[in-house]
């Protein structure tokens, strides 16, 4: 049984824990390839059994065994490269040399390849269904690696750098928004949390997070009173 | 109505601070932290500020149409002077420095956007 779905699920739920830095992401994706190149490695052993005369024969390129085979050492190799990526080159958090942006392009290249050999193979194998839940979950690989080299670009939108976010900070713009009137909290806690991200993003460090963060409580009741007193709104909501 | 006094916030010196800020370009849109920057004054006192000018219908503001999970942060809350704030708060603020200038203090040069 393809392990696809659980595959899948697995790296949906690790990417989308914000806190995931890109070596653990690039790990959760080393363990998804390296167990496609395990799913690949037993239907080969499957085919080779069912078809003894078209074994690993590297001299009969036709052979449907032979492109079964040859993806299970390609995704091998690529789980591999995923592993030693993670390890040695990503950032825990943060920039990405050229050195590690050109190993994690051909990390996707290699998925890419596997996921055209998988779709090439699929008609001509005995269980078709197989290789397109294999081809599947490569295409979903390839473009979270894609993606996270994206993200990973100097200068690219989204792209995670400066500090991270101090949790006691967060909890204090978090009361102070719970200090104001019920219908202006929401507003408010997203501002108090855009403006802690803003300080974090520019470097500021913890000693500034928590002083804005104290601040912004501090001056709470002051903010209520102001936001309780009658007055004509012209926000946009 | 003619002969109401129109309601207007108290012209502190940090209200001053902000409204000099802002009018140092009355149509660009600030978020927070810009606004304390611009001001020279301490994240802590500035949304009361705000929320007052808000209030009085002297400003006004919307949040950023940038999508979260793009930008890597929650989104900014824009504010900017409404046409008749813009107005009142140059009334406002030319009395105010009569008031300060009895006083004997000058009031802090408007500018400094970062």
């Amino acid at each position: 049984m393809i392990t696809g779905e659980l595959i899948t699920n697995a790296v949906a739920a690790a990417s989308s824990v914000s806190r995931i830095g890109p070596r653990a992401h690039v790990r959760v994706l080393a363990l998804v390839v390296a167990e496609s190149a395990k799913e690949a490695r037993t239907l080969a052993d499957d085919e080779e059994a069912l078809a003894p005369g078209h074994g690993f024969n590297p001299s009969d390129p036709s052979s449907a065994a032979l492109d079964a085979r040859l993806l299970a050492v390609h995704l091998a190799r690529c789980a591999e490269d995923a592993r030693t990526l993670a390890d040695d080159v990503l950032p825990l958090d943060g920039d990405l040399d050229a050195a590690g942006l050109e190993r994690l392009q051909a990390l996707a290249d290699g998925l890419t390849a596997g996921r055209d050999l998988a779709l090439r193979i699929r008609d001509s194998y005995t269980d078709a269904a197989h290789y397109f839940a294999l081809a599947n979950d490569l295409t979903d690989a390839h473009a979270r690696t894609v993606a996270l080299a994206r993200a990973l670009l100097p200068g690219a939108p989204g792209r995670r750098s400066g500090k991270r976010q101090v949790r006691t900070a967060r909890r204090l713009v978090a009361a102070a928004a719970r200090m104001l009137p019920a219908g202006d909290r929401a507003r408010y806690a997203e501002e108090f949390r855009s403006e802690l991200a803003e300080i974090a993003l520019a470097g500021g460090g913890r000693a500034a997070q928590l002083g804005y963060a104290a601040r912004q409580l501090m001056s709470s009741v002051r903010l209520r009173a102001d936001l309780k007193a009658p007055r004509r709104r012209s926000a946009v909501p | 109505m003619p002969g109401k006094k129109r309601a207007g916030p108290k012209m502190t010196i940090p209200v001053q601070l902000v409204l000099r800020a802002l009018l140092a370009e009355p149509t660009r849109e600030m978020y927070g932290l810009q606004v304390c920057q611009a001001a020279g004054l301490p994240s802590g006192t500035i949304h009361p500020i705000l929320a007052r000018l808000e209030g009085q219908g002297w400003l006004e503001s919307r949040w950023e149409d940038a999508v979260p999970q793009d930008e890597g942060r929650p989104r900014r809350r824009y504010y900017r002077l409404t046409e008749d704030g813009a107005e009142r708060a140059r009334i406002a603020l030319a009395q105010a420095t009569v008031s300060v200038t009895a006083l004997g203090l000058r009031p802090r040069p408007a500018g400094g956007l970062a």
